[in-house]
């Protein structure tokens, strides 16, 4: 299968949230308990990701000439390229956050995952959500179970403007390219994010019409943190049988301990 | 229909087990659905189209329908969707009308007798050439052949008749006859304004129709100085009896809101996410303040009024419950129809205390 990806060609959304209730019908998540939301103007809701919820329209404003404009944006997993979430996760001998061969998706083994919380801790973008109870990590699984199918994720499938957009790569990078110059010519200041972030792209490719600075959510420059190599380091006395949740969030505890340390050092020594 | 049959069913047994002032309409209802849990939903749709009772066979289209009691029929415009050659409505001919506009005859049934676009011939001059012959719906190609094209609105030949058939005169209407204003457009402000009708000295449409019960009062600007309109939002339906039973639609759009401007809010003391009251002179409500700059102060007749936007679909029950904005709509109807005022009228807003 060749490489394939999602275009969210931004300015197409109408905020309907027909992907948020397509997700969850396809995922059978349940519905969270929400209440009037009213810092994001009472039209967003849940307020975050959860573990019932892996996509959301987010609901941003920009005032122009005295008047007000929504700027949505669908928030969930970007499916990295080349995923930290996958290198990060400590399950061995096979991985839980799985890298699936046959369509590329990034998604969570259920069965292997022991919800440690690595994958958050090395998400460049913070996306997958613990479910402590449950102890597993959840997110979008870009719907590896439809497009090993044949078939487009459901959120693509539900969306009625063609913001959504499922295809090769590629191909879904050249109509971002479209999308900025229909956007360009239209006066606005398009963004596309997705393509060239972190080096080897995302698979989700956004078409955003206004810049970054609008989508406060959106890191600007996403890294993944470099101390991962150290966090396996402290792990490897540790086998297959004895990882736990909690040991994980011990070595996770030590990295940040050393990080800090260092960070502390630099600041002294830029100080000095 | 399960109930319906369920009912039916039921009724003739009683009736015709008890008898009663005038049991014979009843018990001999023509009621064959047959005998299974579900009634038979093509017994149904052959009921619709109609039968020749004399022959059993299903009639082939309404011309045919009898009024002596030889044919029957639940609905005449149907007659010809469920003949002897079949269930038309599920047909799925793939094959479009010699005109190739998209009408795909063979393509399930439409009423009436399958023609597609009522009022055909009206495409066409009196000598039956089609206005734009490059688009053509029907023509007239001559009396052995007829008509081509869609099922046409009267197979009499072009010139005899005008092509609106249903109308005495036979032509189409600009201003349809039985109205209660018009034919000249006319503005009018709704019963609750804020201003003066400067387009007219008639202050808002005479032919409304106004009741006089106790929640059709009339509020006045100097009370209710504040315009207020009704809309909807995506995740629910009216009264939100379906979509506010469904979790999924529920998470998303939770609890009653009212938008405002900023300039409201500060005037009134109210925050984003505040409790409001908002009242009219039918009653009031309470809902979440969506303190906005998408809503702002308008001028009309040079002074600035400030206008707030509630949406419909809350009510009492389900499992998103608010107050309805049912309370504070005005019940006037208009001139035709009866719908209400629902878009404009006048209310005051505070915030809710406690």
């Amino acid at each position: 299968m060749a490489e394939k990806a999602l275009l969210l060609d931004m300015e197409k959304c109408i905020a309907c949230r027909a992907c948020q209730v397509a997700c969850k019908q396809w995922n059978e998540l349940p519905a969270e308990k929400t209440t009037f939301f009213a810092a994001a103007g009472g039209y967003q809701n849940p307020i975050g990701l959860s573990p019932s919820t892996y996509t959301l329209v987010k609901f941003h404003e920009k005032e122009e000439k005295d008047k007000l404009k929504w700027l949505f944006r669908v928030h969930r997993c970007m499916q990295c390229v080349d995923p930290a979430c996958v290198k990060a996760c400590p399950v061995t001998p096979v991985k839980a956050m799985t890298h699936d061969k046959k369509t590329g998706a990034v998604y969570v083994n259920r069965e292997l995952c022991i919800g440690c919380g690595a994958c958050r801790e090395y998400c460049p973008f913070t996306i997958p959500v613990i479910d402590t109870q449950a102890e597993k990590s959840t997110k979008c699984t870009f719907c590896f179970d439809r497009t090993g199918n044949g078939l487009e994720p459901a959120c693509a499938k539900a969306c009625p403007t063609d913001c959504l957009v499922f295809g090769d790569r590629d191909k879904i990078v050249q109509m971002a390219y479209k999308a900025v110059e229909r956007l360009t010519k239209k006066g606005r200041q398009p963004v596309i994010y997705g393509e060239k972030e972190l080096g080897t792209g995302t698979k989700k490719i956004f078409v955003l019409p206004e810049p970054l600075d609008l989508y406060p959510d959106l890191p600007k420059d996403p890294q993944v943190s470099e101390d991962l190599g150290l966090f396996h380091d402290l792990l490897k006395p540790f086998g297959t049988l004895t990882l736990t949740a909690a040991l994980v969030g011990i070595v996770l505890g030590k990295v940040k301990e050393v990080k800090d340390k260092k960070d502390d050092l630099v600041t002294k020594t830029e100080e000095g | 229909m399960w109930i319906l049959n369920r009912i039916a069913k039921e009724l003739k047994k009683l009736y015709a087990g008890e008898g009663g002032a005038f049991p014979d309409p009843i018990v001999n209802l023509n009621w064959n659905y047959g005998e299974g849990e579900e009634p038979d939903v093509h017994l149904v749709a052959k009921d619709i189209n109609g039968y020749h009772l004399t022959t059993g066979k299903l009639a082939a289209s309404f011309a045919k329908l009898m009024d002596d009691g030889t044919t029957s029929s639940g609905n005449w415009l149907y007659c010809a969707s469920y003949t002897e050659d079949g269930n038309m409505a599920a047909r799925r001919g793939l094959e479009d009308a010699p005109n190739k506009i998209g009408l795909y005859p063979g393509w399930a049934w439409c009423w009436p007798v399958n023609r597609r676009i009522i009022y055909n011939r009206a495409s066409c001059d009196l000598q039956g050439n089609p206005y734009a012959p490059n688009k053509w719906v029907v023509k007239w190609t001559g009396p052995e052949t007829k008509w081509a094209g869609d099922v046409p609105d009267g197979g009499w030949p072009p010139g005899e008749k005008y092509s609106f058939i249903m109308k005495p005169e036979g032509h189409a209407r600009l201003f349809g006859f039985g109205l209660a204003d018009g034919p000249f457009p006319e503005h009018y402000e709704p019963l609750e304004a804020p201003v003066k009708n400067a387009m007219s000295s008639q202050q808002s449409n005479p032919t409304i129709k106004i009741w006089a019960g106790e929640m059709d009062a009339v509020g006045s600007p100097d009370k209710y100085p504040i315009i207020a309109t009704t809309y909807r939002v995506t995740e629910h339906w009216q009264a939100g009896q379906m979509t506010r039973n469904n979790p999924w639609l529920v998470e998303l759009m939770p609890d009653m809101f009212v938008e405002m401007s900023e300039s409201l809010g500060k005037s009134k003391g109210v925050k984003n996410g505040d409790k409001v009251r908002i009242s009219t002179a039918r009653g009031h409500i309470v809902a979440y303040a969506v303190v906005t700059r998408r809503f702002k102060p308008f001028k009309l007749n040079g002074k600035a009024y400030e206008q707030i936007g509630l949406p419909w679909h809350f009510g009492f029950k389900g499992l998103a419950k608010g107050d309805s904005a049912n309370r504070l709509t005005p019940h006037v109807g208009d001139a035709n129809t009866n719908i209400p005022e629902y878009k404009a009228f006048l209310c005051d807003v505070a915030k809710e205390v406690g």
